[in-house]
């Protein structure tokens, strides 16, 4: 063999040799199917029961349901509270994961860390007051549970949100991160 | 000064009519000394003069018919540097060397003369030289350049031409006084470079305004393969494994991928065969603030039965606690690394071989305060003075934090194909598996642990045959196939699909030299393919993806007497990239909700910049650059309305889309002696990112920022050294981003100080390097425009730090000196 053609044989052989080592990693479908985002946890729904302490108006229920998650399709299910003026309500809250069958119930999670975590409620309005009365571990307030007072009628809003308070609650809303976030209409009439 | 070129050329060519032959060859040779004349005398002055030489040149021509020749080689090496200008100065006569270093001067008289040679990469050389007769094999040997501000690029045994295209380096003392910090930070040292950060430290560099998908890091020769398309994914690489960092901004070269439309960054570690003995080296740095620590500890060898064999083993550790702003410690923000590679090769006569391993792992706290629900928690974050996540000092990593484990293997072949050039052959495979753990509802199992909130693995192979042919006619070239296979699979929450990609490309750059003028071009064609698995609405959805390309570059360099101008121009494209086509979801650390774009397409751009590169008598080096980088289809996450509602709350809306871009702006540095050994060193960069579709600025764009710096030696006897630079810089505040664009506006401008001392000292005839300095050292309350944190927190305070090298021999060998 010359010089030249023992080149070309080199060449050919390496390239040879290389491509075909691409080919087959590139040809071997080594996919993994990815997790269903179904399977992780999600809050896809805010329910919030209020019954007069006094037994005598009807219990009311406020929802915010979001079935497919962050984004996507909006909220199917976005009401408004609806309450009766010079009442004292209990008002217990419910989270729930619905994409599982059967529902998963968040809200139990929230309690068992409780805490870590603290519903706070703002209200703009001087004619509705509304206390937690359930405690933690650490004798701290956690929300699930509250008290919602209401005097003369009038439309406002309430906006409810349950702080995140790993390692730093104190009791006040500022620490931690916004697991929810949700500003309710509020009729009292 | 271009007509005082065309006026000298007429000039000469009018007068010595009899030699209108020979003259008009030299005079193109001689044009750069005459741009010396021209630029020291009047015009008036060069008549006169021209006259003069012109008038002695034909009076010689008539009478004398010796002759001078020889060789120029460089002293040490003795290898033959072409293209050097020999010329006898009292006669003006010159020529240039050809490809063996000779050169011939014809009809020279008996006398005594200067011979000057000149050379770009090396020393001027003045020789006295007695005419008697004819001389032949004359040899002048010339020293490198060594003090040169851009250092000049040694590639193995060859001539060392700078490369045409533009790059800085750092490497040497300047490697060794970024050593102990991430690379990102390390990179910051280059003019505009910037770094991306989240928190003190994950920093990810800045090319020119751009970043990520848009700036390519070869390490080790292989395309670093880790997420990069995150903002918070800093690149995987251990800094104390780099011999030497360069960076080549903007879209200078396409060898390594058709995609590298902001800049590339090659982390090079010592090339095996330049291992002599059994030797080995110790890095230990310490710094004040997050008292951090890190040790890095490199062994290498020839092993002496079997000669051609050489070896390498590194390892490092870094570990570093909560950091410390002016006023308070910033709660989380620890980390700890370990990391170690080890490298054989082998080589024959005509063929050599390398096998290399390196495995990182770190793990990197997140700021606890940077995790935040929704819009309102981050503008009530900013409105803090201090976070109310406070705390003291400690090295333990909570959660939030990041695990990230990237373990890269080579095996490299090169052979020598003789009378052809040379066969290069590489094989690389990479493994990065991401973790990023959170401390949320959703990620806590019912153990009590957390399984990370996002958990990838990146899978790459790459493959490359390149080979470079031998010097044809002055033309240097190479030619090679990449070939890459990559596969991404994620067991955590959904931010991007899986993936297996594909990608080839086949490239072809060639060089070529003569004089003082180098010209580069380059083409490129590449295909990429991917197919993506994807949950929508409980289906699993599979779409492929397939893109193609041409990418070009072309880039002249001219090599005047007092300075170089660097040309270049070109067009690459990069393919959209996963997270771009599907990401959905929220961004927590960035308070956004982000929305993908299946439908967009490549974006291409067009780059040309410029550099002037001037040297003065070793007093002055300045270098300057214009680029401008116009790009089509630029994608670009943009604010939507309305912002989207979810339980949490809402979110701004950002959809990636495509806009057309251009970013120009300018870099300018320069070291000058001002008084005995004094030199002062400014910097200033400027990068101007306009979004032509709207006539708006990009956001995330750095500020212009200046420095300058003082360098003084404070002490030089014997071979021990010591060195002293005191530095500020002044970083603007960026006024060219829309209200619109961000939720609270960008931060003020701050001036930093920072100072160092460099000892290169020799204890027992052992050279080791000290280094003791610190930043911040007025210890400002500032906050960085492109620190992710911004929103939540200043950033560090006063850091002081102390460095050492030692290097050290195995077995009998004397010292060697440090590089």
């Amino acid at each position: 063999m010359t010089h030249t053609t023992k080149n070309i044989f080199t060449v050919l052989t390496f390239s040879g040799l290389l491509s075909l080592t691409l080919f087959q990693t590139s040809c071997k479908k080594d996919t993994i199917q990815p997790p269903n985002p179904n399977e992780e946890e999600l809050i896809t729904t805010f329910k919030i029961t209020l019954t007069d302490s006094a037994g005598v108006n009807p219990t009311v229920t406020a929802m915010y349901r979001d079935l497919d998650g962050d984004g996507g399709v909006g909220p199917s299910i976005f009401d408004s509270i609806k309450l009766k003026p010079n009442t004292t309500y209990n008002a217990s809250i419910l989270l729930l994961d619905e994409t599982k069958t059967p529902a998963d119930t968040i809200s139990n999670e929230v309690l068992e860390e409780g805490a870590e975590h603290l519903f706070c409620f703002t209200s703009p309005a001087s004619n509705l007051t509304i206390q937690r009365t359930d405690k933690d571990v650490n004798n701290l307030e956690i929300g699930l549970q509250s008290k919602w007072k209401t005097m003369s009628s009038g439309n406002t809003t309430v906006q409810i949100v349950l702080r995140h308070q790993p390692d730093v609650k104190t009791g006040a809303c500022e620490p931690g991160a916004s697991d929810l976030d949700l500003m309710f209409q509020t009729l009292i009439q | 000064m271009l007509t005082a070129f065309i006026r000298t050329l007429s000039f000469r060519s009018n007068f010595s009519f009899n030699k209108f032959k020979y003259q008009l060859g030299l005079v193109a040779q001689v044009a750069c000394l005459h741009f010396i004349v021209s630029m020291t005398y009047t015009i008036r002055s060069i008549i006169i003069l021209l006259t003069l030489f012109s008038l002695e040149l034909k009076a010689q021509s008539t009478s004398c018919t010796l002759s001078i020749s020889g060789k120029v080689v460089e002293s040490g090496t003795g290898t033959p540097i072409p293209d050097a200008m020999v010329m006898i100065k009292e006669l003006q006569v010159g020529d240039y060397t050809n490809e063996q270093g000779e050169f011939k001067l014809l009809k020279v008289c008996t006398g005594n003369y200067t011979l000057v040679v000149r050379h770009l990469n090396h020393e001027e050389k003045n020789e006295l030289i007695a005419v008697q007769h004819t001389i032949k094999s004359k040899i002048i040997y010339m020293a490198c350049h060594t003090d040169s501000l851009h250092e000049i690029k040694v590639k193995g045994a060859k001539l060392h031409w700078e490369d045409v295209t533009v790059s800085n380096k750092i490497q040497g003392n300047d490697l060794f006084l970024s050593s102990g910090q991430s690379l990102g930070k390390a990179l910051e040292k280059v003019n505009g470079v910037y770094s991306l950060s989240t928190g003190n430290n994950i920093n990810k560099p800045v090319i020119r305004g751009m970043h990520s998908n848009r700036v390519l890091i070869m390490n080790n020769e292989l395309r670093q393969e880790g997420q990069q398309w995150g903002n918070e994914h800093a690149p995987e690489i251990d800094q104390y494994m780099a011999k030497e960092i360069e960076v080549v901004k903007g879209a200078q070269t396409i060898r390594y991928g058709s995609d590298i439309i902001g800049g590339l960054i090659l982390v090079n570690p010592k090339s095996m065969k330049l291992i002599e003995h059994n030797s080995g080296e110790l890095n230990l740095s310490g710094f004040s603030n997050g008292r951090s620590i890190g040790a890095s500890a490199l062994l290498e060898g020839r092993l002496k039965q079997w000669n051609g064999i050489t070896w390498r083993i590194q390892g490092t550790y870094k570990r570093a606690g909560n950091a410390r702003t002016p006023d308070y410690f910033l709660k989380n923000t620890g980390m700890k690394e370990i990391n170690y590679s080890a490298a054989l090769g082998y080589e024959k006569k005509n063929w050599d071989i390398e096998v290399f391993h390196s495995y990182f792992n770190t793990d990197i706290g997140i700021f606890a305060g940077s995790h935040i629900g929704n819009l309102t928690d981050l503008y009530k974050a900013f409105e803090r003075d201090r976070p109310l996540d406070s705390a003291g000092f400690t090295y333990t990593i909570n959660l939030p934090y990041q695990h990230v484990v990237h373990q890269l293997s080579k095996a490299k072949l090169n052979y020598k194909l003789s009378n052809w050039g040379t066969l290069h052959l590489l094989y690389g495979f990479q493994k990065n598996t991401r973790k990023e753990f959170d401390k949320t509802l959703q990620t806590k199992q019912d153990d009590g642990t957390y399984k990370p909130a996002l958990n990838f693995e990146l899978n790459t192979h790459n493959v490359d045959v390149t080979f470079e042919h031998k010097t044809i006619h002055r033309f240097e070239g190479n030619i090679g196939i990449n070939g890459f296979y990559q596969t991404n699979n994620y067991y955590g929450s959904y931010f991007i699909p899986n993936y297996q990609k594909l990608t080839g490309g086949l490239y072809w750059v060639e060089k070529w030299h003569k004089h003082a003028l180098s010209i580069e071009g380059g083409l490129r064609y590449d295909i990429n393919q991917f197919e993506i698995q994807k949950w929508e609405n409980n289906i699993l959805l599979n779409v492929a993806h397939a893109y193609q390309g041409l990418a070009a570059t072309v880039a002249a360099r001219y090599q005047f007497p007092f300075f170089t101008l660097h040309l270049n121009g070109g067009t690459a494209w990069r393919a959209p990239f996963v997270n771009e086509l599907y990401s959905f979801g929220v961004h927590h650390s960035a308070a956004s909700f982000e929305i993908g774009d299946r439908t967009l397409i490549p974006e291409r751009n067009y780059n040309a910049s410029m550099t002037i590169d001037f040297n003065y008598k070793k007093k002055t080096d300045l270098e300057w650059t214009f680029f401008s980088n116009y790009i089509k289809n630029y994608i670009n996450l943009q604010p939507q309305l309305p912002a989207t509602l979810t339980i949490r709350g809402a979110f701004p809306t950002f959809r990636y889309s495509q806009i057309d871009a251009h970013f120009y702006g300018t870099e300018f540095s320069s070291s000058s002696k001002v008084y005995k050994s004094l030199r002062f060193n400014t910097k200033a960069n400027l990068t101007i990112a306009q979004n032509l579709s709207s006539q708006t600025f990009l956001v995330g764009i750095p500020p212009l920022r200046i420095e300058g710096e003082l360098e003084m030696p404070l002490y030089a006897y014997n071979e021990n050294t010591i060195e002293a630079k005191l530095g500020t810089s002044y970083t603007f505040r960026q006024n060219r981003v829309a209200d619109s664009s961000d939720y609270v506006p960008a931060p003020e401008g701050y001036v930093l100080v920072q100072a160092d001392v460099l000892a290169n000292w020799h204890v027992a005839k052992h050279p080791i390097q000290i280094n003791v300095g610190g930043t911040n050292l007025l210890n400002t309350r500032y906050r960085d425009y492109m620190n992710r944190n911004r929103y939540f927190v200043n950033e560090l305070g006063r850091n002081i730090y102390i460095r050492l090298k030692i290097p050290f021999d195995v077995g009998k060998h004397q010292h060697k000196t440090i590089s």
